[in-house]
């Protein structure tokens, strides 16, 4: 049996007061079968950290009004996710965001792809010289042939 | 290749963040990029280091010209350059013994030094070339958050290629500075994983002596000092989440931040949050 632990916590500000938090925090315990494979299990963990996620913005959000960011996340975090969506267009086109670019290297780390070698294919294929100046398209174009390449390397 | 003021729009890593957030000052850091405080005025060295580093580009842009320009050009572009700076950032806090006039002497004398000390047998290849990678660890993860920066100048010489930076200092560097500062480590990481090779790494500093004095340091840059880039990056992002900031008040930075007043008062604030909190 395997035993996974899952927790998730979130800070926000106090109103009015400065340089301030409070934290949120929930966990999980879930027992998973032993037969499931490394991938299986890496998916278990991304589903149960999203339903926590989830479970306690709605929580936050229900009788009052959502919350603003925590200050760290306005550097880090989503806050700045969106305005970097505003901002960072070329051409009327938004920019790949840092979790898409994430997401890729991540892939490409998992299927031993170094990055040098994609930075190479994506100069031939669109024209710019890193990850991080792809479209949001683009993006999610290359995540879609990487994870159906993953998936192959796994069947085969 | 996209420019740094692109890179910039998304949440990032810099050279500087880091260094700011772990040698300087976190707190400092926290009031500059978590909470945004105005600042009271704008330090001496970062208008002057402005202004020579739009001189020392353009000394560049001629070099990739096919030209070396002469002293006397520099200094009267810097003269120029300087005059619009003092505008622009119109709350400069001259240091003891420095104004306008000094400082636009003062820069003259350090860009005809920078001019007198080329060698003109390096080819420019590039110059303000910004980067924007991933940071990504001995296991292949990598941070949601890139690392962004903007190599100065790229130069070849016997087909030995060098990234530089410049700098002026107030002092002659130690001779073991250049081998442990996280510069080189941080723009090397991103050149090499644009551009595949890790070249070495040179800091063309410009002293401000009564005469100026140039000085060049090169250093290397390993995968090691990369790996351990990286997990200072990923230190930095788990004590910004769990806003640990404190005040390094015997640094060498304490007599000019520009935050001196929140840093007077910021424990008690933190005090009050945390008796409300409790309450």
């Amino acid at each position: 049996m395997i035993k996974l632990n899952t927790s998730y916590s979130k800070k926000i500000p106090v109103e009015g007061q400065d340089f301030s938090s409070q934290s949120f925090h929930a966990s999980v315990e879930l027992e998973l079968s032993d037969n499931l494979t490394p991938d299986q299990i890496k998916e278990r963990i991304h589903d149960t950290a999203a339903l926590l996620r989830r479970s306690v913005d709605d929580e936050l959000h229900g009788g009052q009004a959502a919350p603003p960011a925590p200050a760290y996340q306005q550097v880090f975090g989503q806050q700045r996710g969106n305005q970097q969506s505003q901002h960072n267009q070329r051409g009327g086109e938004r920019k790949a965001s840092n979790k898409q670019i994430k997401f890729i290297t991540d892939l490409a780390s998992e299927q031993k792809i170094l990055l040098s070698d994609l930075n190479a294919d994506i100069r031939t294929r669109f024209g710019v010289d890193s990850l991080y100046d792809l479209t949001s398209k683009q993006a999610s174009a290359i995540l879609d042939e990487m994870n159906a390449g993953g998936r192959r390397q796994r069947a085969a | 290749m996209g420019t740094l003021k692109e890179y910039r729009a998304r949440p990032h890593w810099s050279f500087s963040a880091l260094n700011q957030f772990f040698n300087i000052c976190s707190l400092q850091y926290s009031f500059d990029r978590i909470y945004r405080l105005p600042k009271t005025f704008t330090p001496l060295p970062l208008s002057f280091g402005s202004a020579y580093h739009r001189v020392m580009e353009w000394i560049a842009l001629t070099r990739m010209e096919g030209r070396v320009p002469e002293p006397a050009e520099a200094s009267d572009l810097f003269q120029n350059v300087w005059a619009k700076q003092v505008v622009e950032d119109n709350n400069i806090r001259f240091t003891k013994g420095m104004d306008a006039e000094s400082c636009a002497q003062q820069g003259r004398d350090m860009v005809a030094c920078a001019v007198d000390n080329i060698n003109p047998d390096e080819e420019v290849i590039a110059f303000n070339e910004a980067f924007c990678v991933p940071l990504t660890d001995i296991n292949g993860m990598s941070l949601e958050t890139p690392l962004i920066g903007e190599i100065d100048c790229v130069v070849s010489l016997n087909d030995h290629k060098m990234l530089v930076d410049w700098k002026t200092a107030g002092n002659r560097w130690a001779k073991t500075k250049a081998a442990k500062d996280w510069q080189p480590s941080a723009f090397l990481y991103g050149y090499s994983l644009i551009h595949g090779e890790i070249p070495d790494f040179r800091f063309d500093v410009v002293v401000k002596n009564k005469t100026p004095v140039f000085e060049q340091h090169v250093t290397q840059r390993s995968q090691d000092d990369f790996l351990r880039l990286v997990e200072l990056a990923k230190l930095a992002e788990s004590m910004i989440a769990a806003e640990h900031f404190a005040p390094s008040e015997q640094g060498f930075y304490c007599g000019s931040c520009p935050h001196k007043e929140a840093c007077r008062t910021w424990h008690i604030e933190r005090s009050r949050t945390v008796l409300n909190m409790a309450a």
